[in-house]
């Protein structure tokens, strides 16, 4: 009776932190479109649009002038470029929460990740302060 | 008559032919001399009195704390810029590198208006608290230019 609650316990918490999903997530495609590259590259590395679903991209590209407290707006014509990119090479993801280090298995993933290593970093969005080749789509685990 | 005018012409032409490689040579002070006249032009029509960009002024500028920028954390073009602009700077935020903004180091800087237009209506909000006026825009590439 114990046995078959625990297994389903872990069959649920598999589910949900989507292990399917980040295991995937090794090596995501690199990004292809110049446009994308130069203009989402610009303050930050230009994450891959595989990290988010294609709804949360638009909700994202839609409010530029307030970019996680940036103003980071472009051209219309720009977004529209940049949107149509990430709505076609989309992942998923839950709805509501915008950041890619919000997602459950960003965190997971990341939940052994001391401090001082992100300081050093400067701030989580800095996936290349650790993962040399994330702009190429490489986030092997170390 | 017409024979001084064939003769300016003349000369005229010469003078073309020789120093036109030169200026193809140096596309990038040709595009930086453009944004610079874009913005001495705006310049002119904001101030009559307007008579040139100063690169002292643009150094203050620079380095200078604005204290009405919208983080306390990042108050100077130097935050992510560096102290030396020929130095490569850093995002304050994101870490990312930034190439050089010293034209010295970075030929490529301010040799396109709508390019250089972007980067200025992002940051004057974020570091001076306001859109930069076309005379602070205009010591602004003339300091970077002389660094």
């Amino acid at each position: 009776m114990r046995l078959p609650r625990f297994t389903l316990a872990v069959m649920a918490a598999a589910l949900f932190s989507t292990p399917v999903l980040a295991e995937r997530l090794n090596t995501v495609p690199a990004i292809t479109n110049p446009v994308v590259k130069k203009e989402c590259g610009a303050c930050h590395m230009a994450y891959q649009p595989k990290f988010l679903g294609a709804s949360t991209w638009d909700k994202i590209l839609g409010d530029l002038s307030h970019h996680f407290g940036e103003d980071a707006s472009l051209p219309p014509q720009t977004v529209d470029t940049i949107k149509a990119y990430y709505d076609a090479n989309a992942g998923d993801s839950l709805p509501g929460l915008l950041r890619i280090t919000q997602q459950s298995w960003w965190l997971m993933r990341h939940g052994g990740v001391g401090h001082t290593r992100f300081a050093a970093a400067k701030s989580k969005a800095n996936c290349l302060a650790c993962h040399k080749n994330a702009d190429k789509g490489e986030y092997p685990l170390d | 008559m017409p024979i001084r005018t064939l003769l300016t012409c003349t000369l005229c032409l010469s003078f073309a032919v020789v120093l036109a490689p030169a200026a193809w040579a140096d596309q990038n002070s040709a595009g930086r001399a453009a944004v610079l006249a874009a913005y001495a032009a705006q310049a002119r029509k904001a101030d009559a009195n307007f008579t040139g960009f100063s690169a002292a002024r643009g150094e203050l500028l620079y380095s200078s704390r604005h204290l009405k920028a919208r983080r306390a954390d990042i108050q100077a073009c130097a935050a992510c810029h560096g102290a030396d602009p020929t130095k490569p700077g850093e995002n304050a935020r994101t870490g990312r590198p930034i190439d050089p903004v010293a034209v010295s180091a970075n030929p490529k800087r301010f040799t396109a208006l709508e390019n250089t237009e972007k980067w200025f209506g992002r940051n004057c909000k974020e570091i001076i608290g306001r859109d930069c006026t076309a005379l602070e825009k205009g010591d602004y590439i003339t300091y970077l230019q002389s660094r």
